[in-house]
Order: C-alpha cells, then structure tokens, then sequence
C-alpha cells in the first residue's frame, strides 16, 4: 500500500471538517476522491501536503507511520499537489519555475542554467508535451501550465501526485493529453489522486474511489464496480432521478438574431438566432471564440462587421449598459473577478445593475433598494445574515446567486450564461438548472456557453457548435449525439 | 406566513464603533486639541484658530476632490502643478486687462483643460494614472516656469485678493467657507447618490463595475477634471491670499493633499473611504501644524509629526490585530 490514512479528523471552530476518514491509495492507481463542495476533499489534500496536521489518525506511507508537519516534510516524502489555481511565478520561464527552490549549481556556486534548461527539455520530451524552456509562464496556456507544475512534481521525485480538477478549465483536446500524460505517470509507478466534479472523466481515467460527504468517509471500491448514478448517490446521499431536470416549455416567436458578425482573428460569419422561452447552447473548445463573441454581443468588445437584431430591431450596442437596456445581460465564467464587487454589502451587489432605477434624480431610495433586495432574496434563497454583509464572505454558490440576482434584477428577456455551473458541485448545479428552466417559463431567452457536453445535451434546446472562431452547425439537440458534437467541435 | 426578514445590520455593538477609522481619528483630533490647549494659552484664541484655517483650506479644497480620485482607485500627483498653471493664467489675464468675471472663467478653464488631459490620457490610452501623473506633474510645472521664467505677478483683481483673505461677516475666511459647503455637497454625493456608489464599485473592482454597465472611463474622466477644476479653485484663493504667483507656488503640495486624504482613512488601492474621515484628518493636520508653529517647532518637526501621526492612526487596527495574535 503506497499511503494509507487510518481514522483522520480535523475539527475547525464549530466544524467538523473530516471525521474518522480512511483512505487508501494502492500501487499504480489513479485513485479518485469525490464529494461535493465542502465534504472535506480540500482539507484531506492539505493535511497530505503538511498544510494542516491532523487532530486525530495515523498517516501511513509505504506502511510507515509518518507525521507531516510542513508543507516542505510532504514535498520530500514525496507527495506532490497540484493546485486548481496554479501557484506559479508568471514572470519567470519554464525552467525557472521547474527549478524553483532547487536549483542545480556549478562547482563554483553559480547557477548552471545549461544543464537545468537541458533536463528541462527532457522531462517536457517524455510528457510529450510542446513548450520551450524558456517560455514564460504567463504565455502558456492553463493545459500547458499543469504540465510544467506535473514536471515540477517529478523533479521533486515525487511518488504520490495529488490533482485538483485538473480539467477544470480545459479544452476536450487538451483534457486527452492531460489523461495520456497521466497514465504516463502511472506507468512510471506513480500513484494519482485525482480530484474532479466531472463524472464522466472519473469512469474514464480512475481505477477506484472515495467518495467522502459532509467530512465523513462514505464509501470506496474499484471504478469497474460502480457507475455514475452510484457515485452521484454516494456523494449526495439520496436518488437523483435526473441530474439535469428541464422543463418542458413552449418554445415561441424569434427575438434575437446575429448576422455575419466578425471580428478579426477571433470569429467571423457567424449567424445564428434564439427564440423566445428557449435555452441556446453554444459548445466548443476554450478558444474556439465562444467567449468572444458573447463579450461582443454585451458590448465590452467592439465586433468590425455584421449586424445584431432584437425584436426585429437593429441593435447598435457601443457599451455594455447599451445592451443592458435592452433587455440582454451576460454572466461572465469570471464570478470573482467580473461578477462581484467582493467588498461591498450584498445588497449593494444585487442593486449594481439597477442603481438608476433604485434612485430619485441620483440620489439613492434605500427602501426601493431594499425591496428589490429582499424580492430577489426570496426568489433565489440567497443565504444572507444581514444586508450590510460583504458580498466575497458569502459561500461560492450564494455568490454566485447574488450575481445571478444582480441580473435579475434589471428583468432580463436574454440571459447569455457563461459556464454557469463551472467547480460548483451536484447539488448546487441541479439548483441551477432547475432555476433555468423556470426563468425560461416566464418568458426569457438563454444562451448558455458550456464545456459540459452532458449538461449541453440536458439543458438546452439547439446547440451551436463552434470551431477556431467559426459556427460548425447549429443542431437540435433531440435530433444528435454526443459523438456528432465533438466531433463537430474537434474540426471534423 | 411570516416572513423571515432580514436586519440591513449585525446587532450593534459598541466595540465596533471603537474600531471605526472616523472615530480613532476623531480621538487624535481631541487629544491634539487637549495637548496643544494645555501647552500654549494662545491655542484656543478664537480668532488665532480661525485665522490658522488659512495654513490649509486650499488644501483641503482639492483634497476634497482627490478623495474621490482616491477612492475610485486612481490617483492625481499633478495638482499642485496645475494650481502653478492656472495661477500664472490668473496673473496673465489681469495683466493683459480683462474683466474679472473672464479672468476667473480662464482661470477655471485652465484647470479643467488640465485635468481633462490627464484624464484624457488615462483613459484612452489606458495608461496608469500615477505614471501619467508624474508625467504631467513635470509638464504643467515646466509650463509655468517657462512661461514665467523669473518674472512673478503682483496685480490681481480686487475680487480675487478678497476671496483669499477676506472674511465672510468679519469671522469665516472665505477659503474656509467654501471648504466646509464643498465637504458637505461631497459628502452628500459620495454617500447618498448612485454617483458616489458608482465611484465606490469602480474603486473596488473596476473589471466587474464594466461588466454591470457602468461607464468607468467617463467616471475616470470625469472625476479627473473635477480635480483640476478644484485645483485651480484653490490657485485663485492661493494667489488672492498671497497676492503673487511664481512658479514655484503650491511645490510638493500634491504629497500633503494626499496625505490628508490617506490619514482619513481612504483606502489609498481605491473602494473604501469616508469624507468624514478625510474632513477630520485635515483638521488634524491643520491644528498640529498650527499647534508646533506657535511653540515655535521648525517645518522639519512637523513633517516628523505628521509621518508618525500617518503610520500611527492607519496602522492603529493592524496593530491591535498584531499584539492581539501575539497575547494568544
């Protein structure tokens, strides 16, 4: 047995993070750990990493008991992390990231940059992987970005590599060649903690699992022995009939249409319409100009041709609040850095976008703000203790569900959702979901951006299929496979 | 069904109060007052302490203004420089004989034309305002220096030689005055209109603030013209009160009047902040420096004072936290 974790717990103030939890992780195994947001997969990973120490249990590595008191005892036990935010130095090069804090030296004391640049080449030739040594970190994309802190790992020797959904933000492509370079580790007998909310790649790439819940140990067993409702059972502890429950609504007239809109070097042609009460998926590879062309339609970015209709209506959108008067608001993937004002109160937050109307000649109608407040509160079950609270000392899915109420708040018709359920966990996700369907049964129009393939097909109505900046095709969901969209997406 | 309603703010309690920015500043200002009474008989003089609010309204003026720069996380080095060029526009139209009315519109002028350039530049091209600032700094310093060169100005309207030291009914200078109403329609627009809570949201998070549909390079702007149209307020009353302008006139000013700003509690990276603060800060700073003049403390020992005062009452929270950790 490579590590084995006997009856850890970890008691916060008022919280029982993880109690009595075992965990064992075999020889050669890709093991993953599952459970929802705050079931203690995090505090597990840090007690591993000598972040936190446990208040009760033994860590045994190798069937040696260990106590890994600092971050450093970890790293040279040979366990390794990689984060989901990676902790790298943007300004400096490949190898000096590699090296860092381990630098190799000439007999005289200098730093011997050949031989690090030359070992550098080598660890990146045996992942496989394209990038030059001498690149800088933030050139590199979030794919290539895991595979220099994969290589840092294997500097360090590392033994055990613990991965925090490590394809998060990742494109279907470049989520193969994380999984290709990851049996690689494998074969090297190294062991992998993988941790993921993807069901999908967990039956793909794991040879077994823990699920923890609520900071308790629930269950674990080989891959082979379960399948995706199993787990989703075991994380949430009751049935989930449906992970994705759609409404079946009317679909009615065309309010929206883009025609050849284009820009250069990020899309061009690119035609398509939305009906109203429909939800529009828009799915293709990070880069392929999804992204871009919802930050266009919004008015944050200028587009050089084509022409944007609503209701029949010309639309000419300069500004962003252009496209908020008229009914269309874009909820950015970015909740933390373009959503929320993260110090200010949570009803400030959930006004942003109404201040006009929350107002008499500019100077501020509290009541009018507190109404709107309580309205979207109720609506959204926005947990808040007080209305002067911080909107960042919220919980992930409460903020999210403040900036959600944001949106509302300025009574939408088209609602274009940004990866809406990225690193939220099941529940929250079926939350979200559900919400969806019952905005559009009171009329509203979505377009929702998606690296989810099941959510796509769950949620939405058509889907666009987008490639290196060009409409691939616009299918029905009803009527498709998932196979015929990413083939659609790979450029096929 | 009742419902749950939810309070606008945690249950009140009195230690929250005691941590306040405005209150420990509030706290320094009477100990000052209670120091310097004991010190020197002549502290408390009524008109000893009018007359000691000349040391800072100009001052005070802009730093009005640059609170708001401040707060929407920008910042504005080229003030005092602007006041060199709008006074040396001041001195000029006298000179060449017009109306008093033109030369106060030039002179306005001249301000907002500065600033809106600085703004300008800031916003359009995306440069970061304290580098433009410094730019400008040197630029509008330059200007005056070489349109004057060693020359100075000595004739100014008679209006313009009362605002700056005249008093209103005998007793309010009328710097002062015009000191106290623009902090009171300040602090109205930044705590009660959507303008102030727009500037609030841009310091905090000025991506996210474009994203809700606010137009943050109109407020950059704007807020920068602002600071030039009030910088050259205070030039008028500056030139009136001293009734000369060379173009060394207002030197090193930007520094104090962000000073002013930062020990009321601005959050110099933007979002945070009251005019409250700023308004008891420089009444702070005004009565030390008043306080030292009268027992005869040289200008080295004021600015030692006002550096410690700075560091003392920013950093009063974090070292409650630091001792606190530490006792435990």
């Amino acid at each position: 047995m490579k590590l084995e974790l006997k009856k850890i717990s970890k008691f916060f103030p008022g919280i029982k993070a993880l109690q009595k939890v075992d965990f064992k992780l075999k020889d050669n195994s890709i093991h993953a750990l599952l459970g929802e947001n705050g079931a203690g997969k995090s505090t597990l990973v840090k007690i591993l990493c000598g972040v936190y120490q446990p208040d009760e249990g033994k860590i045994f590595l190798n069937n040696i008991e260990h106590n890994i008191t600092n971050p450093l005892e970890s790293l040279s036990l040979g366990i390794s992390a990689i984060h989901q935010e990676s902790v790298m130095f943007d300004e400096l090069s490949v190898t000096e990231n590699i090296f860092i804090g381990n630098h190799i030296t000439k007999p005289n004391n200098l730093v011997d940059w050949q031989q690090m640049e030359r070992k550098t080449k080598e660890l990146l030739g045996n992942l496989e992987a394209d990038i030059r040594p001498n690149e800088k970190i933030k050139d590199l994309s979030i794919a290539q970005r895991h595979i220099v802190q994969i290589s840092r790992s294997l500097i360090h020797d590392a033994d055990i590599v613990i991965m925090d959904e490590p394809t998060a933000s990742l494109s279907q492509k470049e989520i193969d060649e994380l999984y290709s370079i990851i049996r690689n580790l494998k074969k090297q007998n190294k062991s992998i903690i993988f941790i993921s909310h993807k069901l999908d790649e967990i039956m793909e790439v794991c040879d077994e699992f823990t699920v923890l819940r609520d900071g308790e140990f629930i269950n674990t067993d080989l891959i082979t022995n379960t399948n995706k409702d199993k787990l989703v059972t075991y994380m949430v502890g009751r049935e989930i009939d449906q992970i994705f429950p759609k409404k079946q609504v009317k679909i009615e007239q065309e309010i929206f249409n883009v025609k050849n809109l284009y820009k250069k070097t990020q899309f061009k042609n690119i035609n398509f319409n939305l009906r109203k009460k429909e939800i529009l998926g828009f799915y293709g590879l990070v880069g392929s100009g999804r992204t871009e062309i919802m930050k266009t339609i919004f008015g944050i970015n200028k587009y050089d041709e084509g022409e944007v209709f609503f209701k029949g209506k010309k639309l000419k959108i300069r500004k962003p609040n252009d496209a908020i008067q008229n009914g269309i608001v874009y909820l950015s993937e970015e909740r933390q850095n373009l959503g929320m004002t993260g110090l200010m109160s949570v009803k400030d937050n959930i006004n942003m976008a109404v201040m006009d109307k929350n107002s008499d000649y500019l100077i501020i109608n509290q009541l009018k703000e507190i109404r709107n407040a309580e309205e979207l509160q109720d609506k959204l079950n926005i947990k808040v203790s007080y209305w002067s609270q911080l909107a960042q000392s919220l919980s992930g899915g409460n903020q999210q569900k403040t900036v959600i109420a944001k949106w509302l708040s300025t009574k939408p018709e088209i609602l274009i959702l940004d990866e809406p359920t990225k690193g939220i966990d099941v529940k929250s996700k079926s939350a979200v979901h559900e919400f969806m369907g019952e905005l559009v049964d009171t009329g509203m129009s979505i377009i929702m951006i998606s690296s989810e393939l099941t959510e796509i097909l769950g949620m939405c109505d058509r889907v666009v299929v987008m490639y290196k900046g060009l409409v691939k095709n616009i299918l029905d969901v009803s009527n498709t496979t998932s196979e015929e969209i990413v083939k659609l997406a790979s450029g096929e | 069904m009742m419902k749950n309603l939810i309070p606008d703010n945690p249950p009140f309690k009195l230690i929250n109060i005691l941590y306040k920015k405005e209150f420990i500043l509030f706290m320094v200002f009477l100990s000052i007052i209670i120091i310097n009474s004991n010190i020197s008989p002549y502290f408390l003089d009524l008109y000893n302490l009018i007359d000691s609010t000349f040391l800072f309204s100009e001052k005070a003026i802009i730093a009005l203004s640059m609170t708001f720069v401040i707060i929407a996380r920008q910042i504005d080095l080229s003030v005092a420089s602007i006041i060199a060029v709008s006074s040396c526009v001041l001195g000029y139209t006298t000179s060449v004989g017009f109306d008093t009315y033109l030369v106060i519109s030039f002179t306005l002028l001249s301000g907002i034309l500065c600033g809106a350039f600085n703004g300008l530049i800031i916003t359009r091209f995306a440069i970061p305002s304290i580098i433009v600032t410094i730019g400008t700094m040197s630029l509008f310093r330059g200007l005056a220096y070489s349109f004057l060169e060693d020359q100075y100005y000595n004739k100014f309207p008679k209006f313009v030689v009362s605002l700056g030291s005249d008093y209103l009914f005998g007793y309010i200078p009328y710097a002062f005055l015009t000191f106290i109403i623009m902090s009171l329609i300040f602090a109205f627009i930044l705590h009660r209109t959507i303008i102030g809570k727009r500037i609030y949201s841009i310091g905090n998070n000025p991506d996210s603030a474009q994203y809700t549909g606010i137009d943050v390079d109109r407020y950059t702007f704007i807020l920068f013209t602002l600071n030039g149209l009030f910088s050259a307020v205070a030039a008028i009353f500056l030139s009136g009160r001293l009734s000369s302008v060379r173009p060394n006139i207002a030197f090193g000013w930007e520094l104090e009047i962000i000073t002013m700003v930062v020990l009321g509690g601005v959050y110099i990276y933007g979002g945070s902040g009251s005019i409250l603060g700023v308004v008891i800060s420089i009444f702070i700073l005004g009565m030390l420096s008043f306080g030292l003049g009268l027992l005869n403390v040289p200008g080295v020992g004021i600015i030692i004072f006002t550096g410690l005062l700075l560091i003392l009452s920013i950093g009063f929270p974090s070292f409650v936290k630091y001792f606190r950790s530490k006792n435990e």
